[in-house]
């Protein structure tokens, strides 16, 4: 197995241009993700992490967002100074779990027709002609809709036939998150972005979601990036987590030890803000998401800190170490 | 059970059109023979003639007469051309309707991939220029564009017919689509020929539609790219060809088409001036003469046919919204 | 801010001030402005019909020949091409072409105004109704809308024309009852969604007359809907109207209409080509300044008319 990171990310910074003005929603992230290793993205909505997400999936529009600064090491490869063809192949190393299964498959179309679309247009190396040439040859189309039902059947879809024919909206939202799960798992990827997969199912089919999405990676030594809000489920699935606020990470470190033992105040305040069985006060975090247009000077989360000293206002405090795999960006540490 | 009722509701329609052109056209003018045949005729034929048509009959009689009239496939005498109405109507149908599908058929093909473009570099100068373009189209008088087209191809440049649907003999009639016929039968220069008349025309009747369509399309795939499924598409990799033409496109097409059907009957008002300027033998400007003429025979044989055809085409619009969102068909 | 102590010395980085700036994201109708006046063509379109309005309005004391509008005739010198002397040209009767056309733009300018408030008042009227009572009314309201929608605008409005005798005015008329079809349906269709919000339902509770929850609580919200519909009608209705004259359903000569003058001039091309020139460019100015200006109003609302 190779031992080279999956993905670095490096002090990236990204902005959003609109009518009101510069927005700067990423500012200094740093990330990594080695080999086999999943990583949680955890933080409030609005913190920079789905951007972040799907700036490594290359879905993040261009106008109006600009990349500012940074650089970002996809399997080895530097992401800004690739060619769009790169890219894209790319792209079939990386599968994407959407957030909202109901509006992430197209209406219009069976499912069949979506997955075989898909497996031609990688088979005939993403080139039109060969593309258009395959679609129209009815042998290669069978061989598609084939794998297609062999995928959908590896994740325990019943009569995965009958499923081709239907439409998306003919599906409960399991079942589509399924689908979505199988399309994200046909490239052979070796890394999967979930972004909040489970947010819009319920309780009982969340929970079997997610054991199917572990189990997938795991089966696959894959990567992973999860992003959620929801620190429970990084404890359960991720090795390692960043937490996010206002569009920079804040601490890092093993799941288990970040969650039991938060450095950072703001993760403290979010650990705190959890509801236990044990009851007791619940305790928030006082303040508002910082506003991205002027974001405060230094550090930014200190207008809302309760720890805060003249130097948080001044200067934003860089990534410190604390242990193994164990950095925070908080002046406390330094 | 829901096709019938549809039918039904066509045929009211219908009806009610019968009779707000026959209210406009019989009852508001007072002596409508008098003023057809103008001022020179004398009272005595004008009575005459009144007596034929029955019109010294009460209105309401006059209007059962006419409707039995119409089951019967009787529109009445033409006063223009002196002529059943119904006869005429079936010879010149076919010319408007030629002349309105092309321009459709133009107005589409060209709108389409003008307001993908448009939608894909939204904001730039190729959007810009082509929100111009298609803003331009629909701000032009019609009979003027008409004019300036004749002026500009036919008189200047010179390769294009001026007037006219043919020049030379028109093809076999099998379907009285001159561009159909004469593929059908093979006769190419015949073909030639009715193309060259239908483009100047056609030309300017495609304005409306392609300025509409372009709008719509380009507003309906900004629409979509900010769709999740989209955005899935875009993760897996997917051409950005497929994802614009086939996933994108298949979803912004379909208000596209309903708005066709709104356009058709403006698109049938205009084709009374163009087939004016452009002498073209349909029902428009024969309808435009009649109504001028105080026809009123020929007004409501061509009104009623029209509106007939307006909701026909309204009816299979609707039908083909549920051939391209499955989901209407799922919902009904 | 100093709630620890620490010394503040000036060590601001980058110049930025100790308590942080609050930034007010700009007014709700400056940033619509901001957006109106990005889009420059409708500005233009909006200049443009200040002043084709002004000129249509001074008219009579700016045109160059005045005579030439209301029937000189000057067989002495016609068809001659634009100069100094007629800007534009002169037409088969040898009168002026700029001055006519100076006038024509009264002529369509008030059959614009004409039309549309003969639209609205039937329509928007009949719309709510429909709307807002619904049952039976909206039943018979709609049918009957339905069956004039399925005439063709410019049809019915010559057939009203010519059965009312042709005029100008009557043409006028004529297309004012057929436009009333498309107000009716979009006043409509606002009020079967404005009729649920809560402030409706509000003034009902609270007694309201029906005449003024019609007119005072539901009118007001579509107020830019129908405006946006208005701006672009208007040229539209200017575009049937001329239509209507060529055909030789309305004006009729020597009113300065433009669209007898193009009519009239159709038979002198293609060696003269002005008389028919400038009057059809004056109605796609007019038409475009209005459909300009309606596209950027639509925008700045960020309305769905169709």
């Amino acid at each position: 197995m190779r031992t080279e990171a999956i993905v670095v990310i490096r002090d990236l910074g990204i902005d959003f241009e609109t009518i009101d003005g510069v927005l700067r929603v990423v500012q200094g992230v740093s990330l990594t993700i080695g080999p086999g290793e999943v990583i949680g993205i955890v933080g409030e909505t609005g913190c920079g992490k789905s951007v972040t997400a799907k700036m490594l999936l290359g879905i993040l529009p261009m106008p109006p967002a600009r990349v500012r600064s940074g650089e970002v090491i996809l399997f080895g490869r530097n992401l800004f100074s690739m060619g769009y063809r790169e890219r894209e192949i790319l792209k079939q190393q990386i599968g994407y779990i959407p957030q909202d299964p109901t509006s992430s498959l197209n209406p219009v179309f069976p499912i069949g027709t979506l997955m075989t679309d898909m497996l031609i247009w990688r088979r005939s190396g993403q080139r039109m002609r060969e593309y258009l040439w395959m679609r129209r040859d009815r042998k290669r189309v069978e061989e598609a809709e084939a794998d297609a039902a062999e995928l959908l059947r590896k994740l325990y879809i019943p009569d995965p036939r009958t499923l081709l024919r239907k439409y998306p909206m003919e599906l409960s939202g399991g079942m589509k998150q399924r689908v979505l799960l199988a399309m994200a798992l046909s490239g052979d990827p070796r890394l999967i972005v979930a972004d909040e997969p489970t947010t819009a199912l319920d309780a009982t089919t969340q929970k079997r979601t997610l054991a199917l999405i572990q189990e997938k990676i795991h089966e696959g030594h894959l990567a992973g990036l999860y992003i959620t809000h929801n620190l429970g489920v990084a404890r359960l699935l991720c090795h390692r987590t960043y937490v996010m606020y206002g569009g920079t990470v804040v601490e890092s470190g093993p799941t288990g030890i970040l969650l039991e033992n938060p450095l950072h105040p703001y993760t403290r305040g979010l650990v705190q803000s959890i509801p236990k069985l044990t009851g007791g006060v619940l305790r928030g975090i006082e303040g508002q998401v910082p506003d991205y247009l002027n974001p405060p000077a230094g550090c930014r989360f200190h207008p809302r800190c309760e720890s805060r000293a003249a130097k948080c206002e001044e200067e934003a405090p860089p990534m410190l170490c604390q242990g193994k795999d164990r950095w925070v960006a908080c002046w406390q540490y330094d | 059970m829901y096709l019938l009722k549809r039918l039904l509701y066509m045929v009211l329609v219908v009806l009610g059109v019968s009779i707000i052109m026959f209210i406009v056209v019989r009852v508001i003018p007072g002596d409508p023979i008098a003023k057809a045949l103008g001022p020179g005729a004398d009272a005595e034929s004008i009575q005459k003639i009144r007596i034929q048509m029955g019109l010294d009959r009460p209105i309401p009689i006059q209007y059962l007469h006419y409707l039995k009239g119409i089951t019967q496939g009787n529109l009445g005498v033409s006063l223009v051309e002196y002529r059943d109405t119904a006869e005429i109507i079936r010879e010149k149908l076919p010319a408007t309707l030629e002349l309105i599908f092309v321009s459709i058929g133009l107005g589409v093909v060209l709108g389409i991939p003008l307001g993908v473009i448009s939608a894909l570099r939204r904001n730039r100068l190729t959007d810009h220029i082509n929100r111009l373009v298609a803003l331009f189209g629909v701000s032009f008088p019609q009979f003027w564009t008409g004019l300036m087209v004749q002026l500009l191809f036919g008189y200047i440049l010179g390769f294009l017919p001026l007037t006219g649907r043919i020049s030379g003999p028109p093809p076999k009639a099998i379907t009285g689509f001159f561009l159909l016929d004469s593929l059908l039968t093979l006769n190419f220069s015949a073909f030639q020929d009715a193309f060259l008349h239908i483009l100047s025309p056609a030309l300017v009747l495609c304005l409306s539609p392609l300025a509409n369509v372009t709008r719509l399309i380009r507003a309906n795939m900004i629409d979509e790219m900010s769709k999740d499924y989209t955005h899935v598409s875009q993760a897996t990799g997917m051409s950005p060809w497929i994802i614009s033409y086939k996933y994108m496109l298949r979803n912004a097409f379909s208000p596209a088409l309903t708005m066709i059907g709104f356009l058709i009957p403006i698109m049938m008002g205009t084709a009374f001036v163009v087939e004016k300027v452009f002498s073209w033998p349909g029902i428009a400007r024969f309808g435009a003469d009649a109504i001028v003429a105080n026809d009123f025979n020929g007004a409501v044989g061509v009104t009623l046919v029209i509106s007939m055809a307006v909701v026909v085409i309204n009816f299979i619009v609707d039908e083909l919204y549920g051939v391209l969102d499955p989901r209407i068909k799922l919902r009904r | 801010m100093n709630s620890m102590g620490f010394s503040t010395r000036g060590s601001n980085s980058g110049g930025r001030k100790m308590e942080p700036k609050i930034q007010l994201r700009k007014e709700g109708w400056v940033r619509g402005f901001l957006k109106l006046s990005r889009n420059r063509l409708s500005l233009w379109g909006g200049c443009f019909l200040i002043t084709a309005t002004l000129l249509a309005l001074l008219a009579p004391w700016l045109v160059p020949y005045p005579e030439d509008v209301f029937g000189a005739v000057h067989f002495e010198k016609p068809l001659q091409p634009p100069s100094l002397l007629h800007w534009m040209g002169t037409d088969e009767a040898g009168r002026d072409i700029l001055s006519r056309v100076l006038y024509g733009a009264r002529i369509s300018l008030s059959l614009a105004v004409v039309v549309l408030v003969l639209a609205m008042g039937i329509g928007i009227p009949l719309g709510l109704c429909a709307g807002y009572y619904g049952g039976k009314i909206e039943q018979v309201i709609m049918r009957i809308t339905d069956v004039f929608n399925s005439i063709p605008a410019m049809v019915l409005a010559l057939a009203i024309a010519v059965a009312l005798t042709p005029n100008l005015l009557n043409s006028m008329i004529a297309i004012g009852f057929v436009w009333w079809r498309s107000f009716c349906r979009l006043v409509y269709g606002e009020t079967l969604s404005i009729k649920q919000e809560n402030f409706v339902l509000n003034a009902k509770a609270l007694g309201a007359s029906d005449f003024h929850i019609l007119f005072r609580e539901i009118l007001p919200n579509m107020s830019s809907s129908i405006l946006v519909k208005v701006t672009l009608d208007a040229g539209f209705a200017i575009l049937v109207g001329t239509s209507i004259s060529f055909l030789g359903a309305g004006a009729s000569p020597p009113t300065a209409e433009w669209g007898i003058m193009v009519a009239y001039g159709r038979h002198y091309l293609p060696h003269a080509w002005w008389p028919s020139l400038f009057p059809g460019l004056a109605i796609f100015a007019t038409v475009l300044s209005f459909n300009l200006l309606g596209d950027g109003l639509r925008d700045f609302f960020g309305v769905e008319v169709e």
